[in-house]
């Protein structure tokens, strides 16, 4: 209880000096922004209703349906409104701040030479680069330099654990298989053997017999290219031997 | 050729070309049971659809489908013959017929003049003088 009254009485000690310097009239607020001022005197007389209430528990009298309850409820709606706006004014209450604050010449010289526009004129609202952090690490400054490009050296790259013999065989033999499951004749067996619906082409036309997705994806780019550019491509040899082979299968069906 | 009602031309992705005056497009032509048009013949429709000479409609690149009844295909449709001729290479202009072919020997001929003449060295006139002077 003795804390609390020294600290009571240093409060007042200061409340009190404030009070003389708003009656000298050094503390004007009539020029600053009209949103700060609102803020004030919302929150002047939230702290005074809180107090009022403080009074009225302390004499053990109810709360229920007394107005100052709505009025401390809509002072507190007040300033939760204002905290966003608060927050897109900051940058121009900074700016403001620091304009009255480095109102010295020469630290504004020195802001300049250290390249802080923000600090040298305060007043300049331009957007300022140079506050952007840029954090270009040793190597790269080096590289940057040097005027030739150097590729990072972070790219991932395939890592191959096993480079025995014997992986090596697996890989292989694997991949036989693979390419082994996409041939024709298994794929035939496949279709046959198989309760799914069989897939033609999308297009109405009759295929050469590859119902292939991949080279029916080919065949579209390939398409789609040439009309695009408004050429034919010509077809390579392998490309056409490859034609012919496929031809040729599809005889040996029939 | 029985082409009036059973030919269908499309005319698909067209875009007019400002920057080299002309109209560009891909052609569909459906011909079910029929061999595909001639070039000339596809000229002759689009000239009739376009409403413009059928010098300056320009057809190329006519491609079949397996199995017949479609091709697809490219035509140019250019707003004069001046156009035409500063834009078009050569061997489309020939087609045309807005320009003749280069006559010259044939490419057999070309080259055998070629090696005969790797046998003398220079501007054969040394030579030439040589022989005069004997004869």
């Amino acid at each position: 209880l003795d804390a609390m009254r020294t600290q009571a009485d240093q409060v007042r000690e200061l409340v009190d000096k404030l009070r003389q310097r708003v009656e000298d009239g050094e503390l004007t607020t009539g020029n600053g922004l009209s949103f700060l001022e609102t803020k004030h005197h919302t929150m002047l007389s939230y702290i005074s209703e809180l107090a009022y209430i403080a009074v009225l528990k302390l004499h053990g009298q109810q709360l229920e349906g007394h107005p100052v309850v709505q009025w401390l409820i809509e002072d507190r709606m007040v300033l939760e409104k204002m905290r966003p706006l608060e927050q897109r004014l900051r940058y121009q209450i900074d700016k403001l701040l620091r304009n009255a604050v480095v109102s010295n010449e020469g630290a504004k010289l020195a802001a300049t030479m250290l390249r802080d526009d923000a600090m040298a004129d305060p007043s300049a609202f331009r957007p300022n680069p140079s506050s952007l952090e840029v954090d270009i690490r040793e190597e790269d400054a080096k590289a940057i330099e040097s005027g030739i490009y150097r590729a990072p050296k972070q790219i991932p790259v395939h890592y191959e654990e096993d480079t025995t013999q014997a992986a090596k065989q697996e890989r292989e033999e694997q991949r036989m298989v693979e390419r082994a499951s996409r041939s024709r004749l298994v794929r035939d067996l496949m279709v046959e053997y198989d309760d799914r619906p069989e897939m033609t082409t999308a297009s109405g036309n009759p295929s050469i017999g590859i119902t292939d997705a991949r080279m029916e994806r080919l065949a579209e780019e390939k398409a789609r290219y040439e009309e695009d550019n408004f050429t034919r491509l010509a077809v390579g040899k392998k490309e056409r031997k490859g034609m012919r082979k496929r031809l040729a299968g599809l005889e040996d069906e029939f | 050729m029985a082409d009036a009602s059973t030919v269908t031309i499309r005319t698909r992705k067209f875009i007019t070309n400002r920057l080299l005056q002309r109209k560009q497009m891909v052609v569909d032509v459906i011909h079910p049971g029929l061999a595909n048009l001639s070039k000339v013949e596809v000229r002759e429709k689009l000239s009739k659809v376009f409403k413009t000479e059928s010098d300056l409609v320009i057809p190329f690149g006519f491609r079949t489908q397996f199995g017949g009844g479609r091709s697809t295909g490219f035509v140019l449709i250019y707003d004069s013959v001046d156009a035409a001729k500063k834009f078009e290479p050569k061997f489309r202009l020939i087609r045309q017929g807005f320009m003749e072919a280069a006559s010259r020997a044939s490419r057999k001929q070309r080259k055998e003049r070629k090696n005969r003449g790797k046998k003398t060295r220079g501007t054969g006139r040394a030579k030439a003088r040589k022989v005069q002077k004997k004869n």
